[in-house]
């Protein structure tokens, strides 16, 4: 995740945290964002489904569990290991899927308030960004609202 | 759950007609109550026994029927959805759809809802009834 | 709780497989209702009964080649009752815009038809009339012309809009057809009418009033049950049936007296591509087909009005040339290509067209020109020669379809070309009398005079009969050419066409030692045995390679297609008023140097499964291909194509533009499905009849929710019943397509 914050920095940003830049990245780029926000649902008490991450990972992860001089507190290198081991498993899933495709209101769910969200969003004449632009014609209109719509009834 | 059981308690209230022919065709219609917020977008599934009744035809409540998947066959199963960005939206029990079926026997008709929102994108949790018509 | 499910559902994988649909339903939305434009008559000739046609006893869910065994229900007794169904005065539509043409038709020998308020014919910018329309005057306004008794006679089928969004190479199209009827008892319309040969048609609405339900694909001897009980049962329902790849029957039943209900059909397809070009066609009507002997299976052609037991499976009701069926055709097409449009035209039809913005367009009928019995074709170019939507890709969560289309590589060029013996079969039935037989013979003309002098040819014509030009193939000297152009120039077209005996002839030979057998096929395709030829020609193709011609206002597309696909060739169509130098030009461009044989695509490291058409089509010059597949993981960027051209191996790389053009198509699964089943249907009758095949079509089509001879759309609206017996079923009959005679067709028996 080049040029992204680390994820022990996106924590701390959930946290109140974090440096401005840190901030400022996080507001523009969906992927952080997304990645900001299940930190959130996690430290809300959501304990991630057991999600087999991939050793290299977990390697990876707790390689990178040291003190930050930019942050000003400290934790414990055993939970920090176990909550990294928890991130790690929301950010297997956001980097293989950093955030689900029509998902307009980021409920971890593609259903017809998605489609609805974005119908509205695109008649007030926002400007959306491509993310939204489902059907990956280049464009974010109304065929990526019935392409939406179609993929919440879809019975498979 | 309690909406089946009321979906249930309205279907045994609905009588049986004295005498049914083997097969009929019957509308059942989807109705929302919002209890007073507007409804802007619904979601809801319907089962049934397939080997009971057999879907016929889907409708919306206005010009255009609702999303559905097309292969909505002999699985008994069916996801509707709709939304509207119209300025006035109605509220209270709103009738959203309606299914036609073939009955060959004494279905149940069972729905869950699966989203809804209020204008605005405000998550809703309506009643969700349903009226079997016709038949007779 | 729910926290911890959404915590999940968030991180477990979500399906997002679907048969996305990607229809304009704003385009349906905006068809005008039509429950305003009655006005009272102008005068009130007398009607006649209704016709007394019982061209269509139910639809008895017919034992299809191998669906499940269940007997299907003895049919419900039809109670035709023409003494008591006495049609209304004359409701005469007076329009607003004067231009409509009238309705005018005839059902049987007894009834007078009516020759409406207007006629139009087709101006040619030279003032001369265009071809296909007998009359002499041309009127306007709202007079009445009659003859010597005046009926008015109406018909189910009113008007059919079409709306078409053509993107990229991809065209969505809604048919909606407008019913009605004007008599004072309940009827059934029931209608025959073609669509393309690839149409993946996969929506279906049936309209009432401003309700619109939509219907349900279904197994077809289900749906056909469901839509016989509902029949019985009073209730307004629709039964979409799918008869060939080309040909279908849309049924509605319990329409009221003086109601109108409307059904919208949705299909997509792939739009040809060719050299900097795209073609869009809408093929209007099913033309007259000759069934050999025995064949019941078939396409009939009989006379409107017939009374009596069905000849063939389906038959088409046509009216005489005296009679015109002027139910009228609407057509829009939006065209939004991705690059600059260039010219577009139409060979068939005068247009109009509209450029709200850079490559898009809009284009409809001129007013005057709404015929219906001559396919629309419209063509346009876009610039750049290879077009940057050559790659598309529906994603889903393991991998995806993709659809890519391979051009053939320049380098082909260099290849010179082996010698060649070419056969040229070209058909002298009775459908091809008249123009489509001149315009034929023109263009094999033109194809003998451009035989090289290390050519053989031989010529083969048929009817009921093959004639040879000579015994053998000769070789392409200037005096023989010369006799061959004679033997040509003296055909006369008459009788039947027993298409396979000549297949037999064409391709169950010995082909000369190093030369390579072109046969090339010259026909409209009216057979009603289309499929079982096809069969015939694919299994005694040996080393052969089959182009096909299809000559005529509204040809088989299903069959000329199909031939070129079994025969490893090209197909292409002459319409009545195109040069005809198009087809030596088409035939030589691509037989001038070898094509691309034995074509394998590496993939380049992507697992890639399931590549359609199989096996992969030989790539001419100027022809490319599209082909779809699925893949897992990330989709193929680095494609090889290999194979064989001449004696030389060959081998081309193709860029697969993902970033720029990599446009993500919903229709995608669509497509490749219905390409899938016209594989399997070639397959089904190569092999006879197949169970394990047959049931795959089924499997796809249903699970696609696709239309297909194994299924069918039905839509019933419970919520009403009529009153009354059951009715009768009018058939809609419709026109010859424009150019074949009558005569030599539909009264051949």
């Amino acid at each position: 995740m080049d040029g992204h914050p680390d994820l022990l920095a996106l924590d701390a940003l959930r946290a109140g945290e974090g440096s401005a830049e840190e901030r400022a990245h996080a507001s523009q780029c969906p992927e952080c964002r997304a990645t900001l926000e299940g930190f959130r649902r996690l430290a809300a008490g959501l304990a991630p489904a057991p999600l087999g991450v991939p050793e290299s990972v977990k390697q990876q992860i707790l390689a990178r569990t040291r003190p930050s001089p930019r942050r000003r507190s400290w934790r414990p290198l055993a939970a920090a290991a176990a909550v990294l081991i928890g991130l790690g498993a929301v950010w297997v899933a956001r980097s293989a899927r950093p955030s689900l495709p029509g998902d307009v209101d980021r409920n971890g769910r593609v259903d017809i308030v998605d489609a609805y969200a974005l119908a509205v969003r695109l008649r007030s004449g926002e400007k959306m960004d491509l993310i939204y632009d489902v059907n990956g014609d280049g464009r974010v209109d109304e065929r990526d609202v019935e392409e939406i719509a179609r993929r919440s009834v879809s019975l498979r | 759950m309690i909406r089946a059981l009321l979906v249930l308690g309205l279907f045994a209230s609905v009588p049986a007609p004295a005498q049914q022919p083997a097969t009929r065709f019957v509308t059942v219609d989807v109705y929302a109550t919002t209890g007073g917020r507007p409804l802007a977008a619904w979601q809801i599934e319907l089962n049934c026994d397939p080997s009971q009744a057999k879907i016929v035809g889907v409708e919306g409540a206005g010009p255009k029927p609702p999303y559905y998947d097309p292969a909505a066959l002999d699985g008994g199963r069916i996801i509707l959805a709709d939304f509207s960005t119209e300025a006035s939206l109605p509220s209270g029990r709103v009738l959203v759809a309606r299914v036609h079926f073939q009955e060959t026997g004494s279905p149940v008709y069972t729905p869950t809802l699966m989203a809804a929102a209020a204008p605005g994108g405000e998550r809703l949790e309506p009643k969700i009834d349903l009226v079997r018509a016709g038949g007779k | 709780m729910r926290m911890r499910m959404l915590a999940g559902l968030a991180l477990v994988t979500l399906t997002l497989w679907g048969c996305s649909l990607a229809s304009e339903e704003d385009a349906q939305r905006k068809t005008p209702s039509r429950s305003d434009s009655l006005q009272p008559p102008r005068s009130t000739p007398p009607y006649l009964e209704p016709p007394q046609s019982r061209l269509y006893p139910s639809p008895d869910p017919v034992v299809r080649r191998d669906s499940p065994s269940n007997p299907p229900p003895p049919a419900p007794t039809l109670a035709p009752a023409p003494e008591d169904l006495k049609p209304e005065p004359s409701v005469m539509r007076v329009e607003e815009e004067k231009e409509k043409p009238r309705r005018k038709s005839v059902v049987d020998d007894e009834e007078l038809l009516v020759i409406g308020r207007e006629r139009h014919r087709v101006q040619e910018p030279d003032g001369q009339a265009g071809p296909g329309w007998g009359e002499d005057e041309l009127l306007r306004g709202c007079s009445l012309h009659t003859r010597v008794q005046d009926r008015i006679i109406p018909l189910p089928l009113e008007h059919t809009d079409v709306k078409a969004q053509l993107t990229f190479a991809t065209g969505s199209v809604t048919v909606t057809q407008h019913y009605h009827n004007p008599y004072n008892g309940k009827i059934e319309a029931v209608y025959v009418f073609p669509l393309p040969d690839d149409a993946a048609v996969r929506d279906f609405i049936l309209q009432i009033g401003d309700r619109r339900i939509r219907g349900i694909i279904r197994e077809r001897d289900e749906a056909t049950r469901i839509y016989l009980d509902a029949r019985r049962q009073g209730h307004v329902a629709s039964l979409l049936t799918q008869e060939r790849p080309n040909v279908f029957t849309q049924r509605v039943a319990n329409i009221e007296p003086g109601k109108r209900i409307d059904v919208s059909i949705t299909y997509i397809h792939t739009l040809r591509y060719q050299e900097g070009q795209f073609t869009f066609v809408y093929p209007m009507v099913v033309g007259p087909r000759y069934n050999p002997a025995g064949f019941n299976d078939g396409v009939g052609a009989i006379p409107a009005g017939t009374v009596g037991a069905p000849h063939q499976k389906t038959d088409v009701p046509y009216l005489r040339p005296d009679q015109i069926a002027a139910t009228d055709i609407r057509f829009e097409v939006a065209i939004e290509a991705g690059a600059e449009i260039g010219e577009i035209t139409s060979p068939t039809h005068a247009i109009r067209e509209a450029r709200p913005a850079p490559g898009r367009a809009l284009v409809t009928l001129s007013p005057n020109d709404r015929i219906p019995n001559r396919d629309f074709v419209l063509r346009y170019k876009v610039v750049g020669d290879k077009i940057s939507a050559g790659f598309a890709v529906h994603p889903d969560e393991t991998g995806g379809t993709f659809a890519l289309m391979i051009h053939p590589p320049d380098s082909l060029k260099g290849v010179p070309r082996s010698a060649r013996e070419m056969i040229f079969v070209i058909d002298c039935s009775g459908s091809m009398s008249g123009r489509p037989l001149e315009v034929a013979k023109r263009a094999l003309v033109k194809c003998l005079k451009r035989l090289e002098a290390d050519d053989s040819f031989q010529i083969l014509e048929f009817s009921d009969h093959v004639t040879v030009f000579n015994r053998s193939p000769l070789a392409a000297s200037v005096e023989n050419v010369q006799r061959g152009i004679a033997f040509t120039e003296a055909l006369a077209a008459g009788g039947g066409t027993e298409m396979q005996e000549v297949v037999r002839m064409a391709l169950d030979y010995p082909v000369a030692p190093g030369r390579r057998r072109i046969v090339s096929f010259m026909t409209d395709g009216f057979i009603g045995n289309d499929r079982e030829v096809v069969a015939f020609a694919a299994a005694h193709l040996g080393s052969a390679r089959i182009f096909s011609f299809g000559v005529g206002s509204s040809v088989n597309r299903y069959l000329l297609e199909a031939l070129a696909r079994v025969g490893r060739g090209v197909s292409t169509f002459i319409t009545l008023d195109e040069s005809t130098e198009i087809a030596a030009e088409e035939l030589y461009k691509r037989i001038e140097h070898p094509a691309l044989v034995d074509l394998r695509v590496d993939w380049g490291g992507t697992t890639v499964v399931d590549v359609q058409p199989s096996p992969l089509p030989d790539l001419y010059l100027g022809r490319p291909v599209t082909v779809y597949g699925r893949f897992k993981g990330a989709a193929p960027s680095r494609v090889r194509i290999t194979g064989h051209a001449g004696d030389r191996p060959f081998e081309s790389a193709i860029l697969v533009d993902q970033e720029g053009g990599g446009a993500r198509m919903a229709a995608l699964p669509t497509l490749w499905a219905r390409t899938k089943i016209t594989g399997l249907y070639d397959a089904l009758f190569a092999s006879g009849d197949s169970r394990e095949i047959s049931g795959e079509i089924r499997a796809l089509s249903l699970r696609y929710g696709l239309l297909s001879e194994y299924t069918a759309f039905v839509a019933v609206d419970s919520l009403t019943r009529t009153a009354g017996e059951f009715g009768t079923t009018v058939a809609q009959p419709v026109s010859v397509p424009d150019g074949v005679h009558y005569s030599t067709t539909v009264e051949r028996k």
